[in-house]
């Protein structure tokens, strides 16, 4: 890949590109652009950074009506394993990711990360994972998706990269795998980047170390950024995304209100107490009909319900839904609606909260990997039959209505790979058994 | 995009200035004008002959597992989607500004010669080069011409090679009976290439079959089209092809529902509704239709002229008799091999002089082309009396 031509790009839409290709030379682009970027540094102090490693909602900016705002740039990287792990392959992805937490503050001004393992992964020990947790190989879920076996990700573990800051996210990479990898980077030579040092401190062990990195996919969260990237196959050029549109469809989800607390997707006992699990689907998305067929009428209310437009909840992009979608008195008219001819997709997928909690924690972000419009959609959930559940609620099979037509979102996504990890507490995410002690 | 724009990726000015049915309506010759595709204007509220019928190229028709896929080319042309699920009518999509085509699928069992008038989730992606151009869910469709087929104007990039992968979806979540049962549980893939050039765009623009002005809007429709060959209900059946027909030895059917008199059933009766036919049978107790020895309703909505299926309604009955009210509830859609497409649902103690009231909840959801965007667009109920049994 080669580095995004810097003329004619707004820098926030050159830097998630240069975040999309990666690399020495990608890095150095970053830093040659911007003035001096400060960065805050890390942690020595035991205890911080957090137990659980998906604990970030305290750490990350919230919007003006109080809803959690992701980071702006992300980096999976999926990770294989050759044979069985060694006590010092522990401790060397221990050190390395150690590294990382004392060079960057545990927040979206530094870096949040997690690591986590598939069950292809635990499968190289006799023993199964434990009863607490609830890890199957992913699959298709529902009619809408072939999955074929090359459409499921195996590969052994999963670090999710997070940061407001571009630079922090790439140092980290290039700290972690080094320059040598084939997966990231342009064909440009490095200049005056050392990666033997990330944030001031020392490198003293890599990822790469253990792992070879066998997959790398990226993407962006945030106002602004979808408008800016209207040129990738799947929106049209054109398409009228507000600018406060935080994703590609042209609304704000995941509202306060209607994401669950992190306690609700921790894992509560068992040797695992203190992890979660997180199932990573690669969608495309495919939204010329929902921009330039569809009215915003009928968009309000296939993402949220045909009452969110009648009664005009929404507004251009959400913004009229402060700190919830406001969907929990539309859940029992989702039957009817559907026999109507119309049902919104947060109303579908609304039918599978608790106690009127949704069950799944979502940190999905877009992308334009391979320049087609898509979502990684990540979502952290006690078991990952939390996800079955709402995905099906999602899918709605059960109502009087057409597949895909007139049915929430389904007419404009199209599910295409799909991995399961258990993402584990701090003190077991360097290459646990199944039975940490 | 109109006709003009279809064509000038490559062609001359003078193949253009060469088209049929050029000339705007008082006679000016200006191309730039008069280029868009002529529309009836204040057509009724039925279903109504429309002022042209697109000609198409059909590609090789494709089994795969139990499914037969029929793609189709034809100009890229406006059509209406149904919005009445928010409580809007019709909104009509215009064709997109830079080169596209209208993809279409069709999708039917090569057992039974019936199309499938299922929206199952079909998707269709086009590739140029192994670049993806555009990749999209296509609208179940109703036309005169086509019946009942997936479709919609895909982007392309140009003239050259192209290659459109359909996925069918399957009929998995789908109530299907007698040898339907079982049947299209798998979703099947079928790859067709295509070849956009200079040729193929001036043939699908002649093959527009431009009809009289003054039989625009009357209450008539286009006849099935076999093969690519248009024609008008009453008039010639034109015999030169319109378009190249690959089909493999597979002949694509058009998606007429059976008569009403050779339904299973005894046959209630052909109430009519917003230009819908809804021709009602009950079956007798015990059918293969019901769990346990009750009746069977079923009611096969059609378009009045072809007798084209129109799927994805809801509908709902109640029965009067004998000063009471039984709500039968909702119809469930149905694909069977001998009722074929039709909404049913089980009934006891049906009787002489008894009245059905069927609830027409929610109308067809397909988008229409033009000639059926102002029939079946309005819910309501019709009584049938129920006289024989």
């Amino acid at each position: 890949m080669s580095l995004p031509d810097r003329e004619g790009l707004s820098r926030r839409e050159y830097v998630k590109s240069l975040v999309a290709v990666g690399g020495a030379g990608a890095l150095a682009a970053c830093l040659g652009d911007d003035e001096t970027v400060e960065i805050p540094s890390g942690t020595e102090t035991p205890g911080d950074p957090p137990t659980r490693q998906h604990e970030w909602d305290p750490f990350l900016l919230r919007d003006d009506d109080g809803n959690v705002e992701l980071p702006r740039h992300h980096v999976l990287a999926y990770l294989d394993l050759d044979g069985s792990p060694t006590a010092d392959d522990r401790a060397t992805v221990e050190t390395a990711l150690r590294t990382l937490e004392r060079a960057y503050e545990w927040s979206n001004e530094g870096l949040l990360f997690t690591i986590g393992y598939s069950p292809a992964y635990f499968e190289r020990y006799d023993e199964p994972l434990p009863e607490s947790v609830d890890l199957p190989a992913p699959r298709s879920l529902n009619s809408l998706e072939s999955l074929d076996e090359s459409d499921l990700d195996d590969h052994d573990a999963l670090v999710h990269f997070a940061s407001d800051q571009p630079v922090a996210l790439l140092e980290a990479e290039l700290a972690m795998f080094g320059a040598t990898d084939r997966l990231s980077g342009s064909d440009a030579s490095p200049q005056d980047t050392d990666h033997d040092t990330v944030n001031g401190v020392d490198v003293e062990e890599r990822l790469s170390d253990v792992f070879e990195r066998a997959d790398r996919r990226t993407g962006f969260f945030g106002a602004g950024l979808p408008a800016e990237n209207t040129g990738a196959t799947g929106v049209p050029e054109d398409a009228p995304i507000p600018e406060g549109a935080p994703m590609f469809m042209g609304f704000r989800g995941r509202f306060a209100g209607t994401q669950p607390s992190e306690d609700r997707v921790t894992i509560q006992e068992g040797p695992f107490a203190g992890g979660t699990t997180q199932q990573v689907s690669k969608i495309r998305e495919q939204l010329s009909q929902w921009w330039n067929q569809d009215s915003q009428s009928i968009r309000e209310a296939k993402m949220f319900s045909p009452t969110h437009e009648r009664e005009d909840r929404v507004g251009e992009h959400g913004e009229k839904l402060t700190n919830s979608s406001e969907v929990a008195d539309v859940v029992d008219d989702t039957e009817s609606d559907a026999a109507s001819g119309l049902v919104g997709h947060a109303q579908k997928t609304a039918r599978a909260r608790e106690d009127g909690s949704p069950i799944i924690l979502r940190r999905d972000f877009e992308t334009t990997d391979d320049d087609i419009a898509g979502l990684h959609f990540l979502s952290l959930q006690r078991r990952i039959e939390d996800f079955v559940k709402t995905r099906e609620a999602m899918t709605g099979a059960d109502l009087p209505i057409g597949s895909v037509q007139n049915n929430g979102i389904l007419q404009y996504i199209s599910v295409r790979r799909r991995g399961n990890f258990l993402v584990p507490p701090r003190e077991h995410r360097s290459l646990p058994s199944p039975r940490p002690e | 995009m109109n006709r003009r724009r279809f064509l000038s990726v490559g062609a001359t000015v003078a193949a253009i200035a060469g088209l049929a049915g050029c000339t705007s309506d008082d006679g000016e010759n200006d191309p730039a004008e008069s280029d868009d595709m002529p529309r009836v204007e204040n057509p009724p509220d039925a279903v109504y002959l429309p002022s042209h019928t697109d000609g198409m190229a059909m590609l090789d028709t494709e089994i795969a597992g139990e499914f037969a896929v029929s793609p189709m080319l034809s100009i890229p042309h406006f059509f209406w989607i149904v919005e009445t699920g928010i409580g809007d009518g019709v909104e009509r999509v215009d064709p997109p500004e830079g080169d596209s085509v209208h993809f279409m699928a069709s999708v039917w069992d090569p057992e039974t010669e019936v199309v499938l008038p299922v929206d199952a989730g079909l998707s269709i992606d086009i590739e140029q080069d192994g670049r993806l151009v555009d990749s999209r869910a296509p609208w179940a469709m109703l036309s005169q011409g086509m019946g009942f087929h997936f479709g919609d104007n895909y982007e392309l990039d140009g003239n050259g090679q192209y290659t459109a992968t359909v996925s069918t979806g399957s009929l998995e979540n789908v109530r299907l009976t007698g040898e339907m049962e079982g049947r299209f549980q798998r979703s099947e893939t079928v790859t067709v290439e295509f070849e956009m050039t200079n040729e193929r765009r001036q043939r699908l623009v002649e093959s527009v079959q431009r009809f009289e002005e003054e039989r625009w809007g009357s209450r008539a429709a286009v006849s099935p089209m076999n093969h690519g060959q248009g024609g008008m209900r009453e008039g010639d059946m034109q015999d030169d092809d319109r378009g190249e027909h690959h089909d493999g030895g597979h002949r694509m059917p058009y998606s007429s529902l059976p008569e009403p008199e050779t339904l299973p059933g005894t046959l209630l009766g052909t109430p009519t509704f917003d230009d819908a036919v809804y021709a009602t049978t009950l079956l007798e107790p015990g059918s293969r239709f019901v769990e346990g020895d009750e009746q069977y309703l079923a009611v096969s909505p059609r378009t009045p002229y072809n007798r084209c299926v129109l799927p994805q309604m809801s509908l709902s009955a109640t029965l009067e008799g004998d000063g009471e009210v039984v709500d039968v509830g909702g119809l469930q859609p149905t694909l069977d091999h001998e009722l074929e497409f039709h909404y049913g649902v089980a009934v006891e103690d049906v009787r002489v002089g008894d009245e059905l009231v069927l609830s027409i909840d929610s109308v067809p959801q397909a988008a229409r082309h033009q000639g059926y965007e102002t029939a079946f667009t309005e819910t309501g109920e019709r009584r049938l009396a129920i006289d024989t049994l």
